[in-house]
């Protein structure tokens, strides 16, 4: 597919993470950021007390996603890549730490268990970001 | 409503398969997206009539009113920002919201249950 591109296409697309593929990534980060909030929110109201440590993350998870796509939208590329590398650490953070310890962790968020209640889909998003920020770099390496 | 999340996941195929193939936004697929979007938005009066009239969520209201209007703002808001550069990537992000949008489905499913 990517062989048979012109180059026009390819080259116009430096430094721009809203272009291209980028317009389906923004929309998986939007999906995300959105539910993360509302899954927050709801949290948050209803019985914060429960699980303050979970709860806490689960906002932080959603400011986190509300920020990367924001950035991917509007080509900022220093603040998406902040972003997309804090939500990669947090989803293996808080994967792991959901597997160990489960005392402090008694309520889910995005990131438990490595996002598997959203099909793994918040531990594949960052690679997936981080990959395509690097792709629409606009100085390619001197290799 | 398995009817509707299987008309989603075809929608969602049928898209993702054009834009695959390097198809930019053609209007008949505008014209499955609109199809896909009339049924969720009967899907949604049907739900309000029935809550007005009385019926019970089993589950969660707050949840499941939210994810109602995720299912029908979904398509049109991908449809705008897709169209903001329209080429495969459009169709692509749309089949991808299609994929939301039946799992959401799914998800009304459930709580209307109390699953």
């Amino acid at each position: 597919m990517a062989a048979d591109e012109p180059v026009a296409e390819r080259t116009s697309h430096a430094g721009r993470t809203s272009r291209g593929f980028g317009r389906v990534l923004i929309v998986v980060y939007g999906v995300f950021a959105v539910s993360a909030f509302a899954r927050a929110s709801v949290q948050i109201l209803r019985d914060f007390s429960e699980a303050p440590i979970a709860y806490s993350l689960s906002a932080f998870a959603a400011a986190v996603y509300i920020v990367a796509t924001i950035a991917l939208a509007r080509d900022a590329r220093r603040t998406a890549t902040v972003a997309v590398l804090i939500e990669l650490v947090g989803v293996l953070a808080v994967g792991l730490l959901s597997l160990v310890d489960s005392v402090d962790f008694p309520r889910a968020t995005v990131w438990s268990e490595f996002g598997q209640g959203y099909g793994y889909v918040p531990l594949i998003l960052p690679m997936v970001g981080l990959w395509w920020i690097w792709h629409t770099r606009v100085q390619p390496p001197t290799a | 409503m398995i009817a509707l999340q299987v008309t989603c996941l075809v929608a969602a195929l049928l898209l993702g398969v054009e834009g695959a193939r390097g198809k930019a936004p053609l209007w008949w697929h505008l014209g499955v997206v609109a199809a896909v979007e009339l049924l969720l938005v009967v899907q949604a009066v049907v739900a309000v009539v029935l809550l007005v009239q009385g019926d019970q969520i089993m589950g969660s209201a707050g949840v499941f009113i939210a994810y109602l209007i995720g299912t029908v703002l979904a398509l049109p808001l991908t449809l705008l920002w897709g169209l903001g550069e329209p080429s495969r990537w459009t169709l692509v992000a749309l089949a991808v919201a299609c994929l939301v949008v039946a799992v959401l489905v799914l998800r009304l499913d459930q709580i209307w249950a109390g699953v």
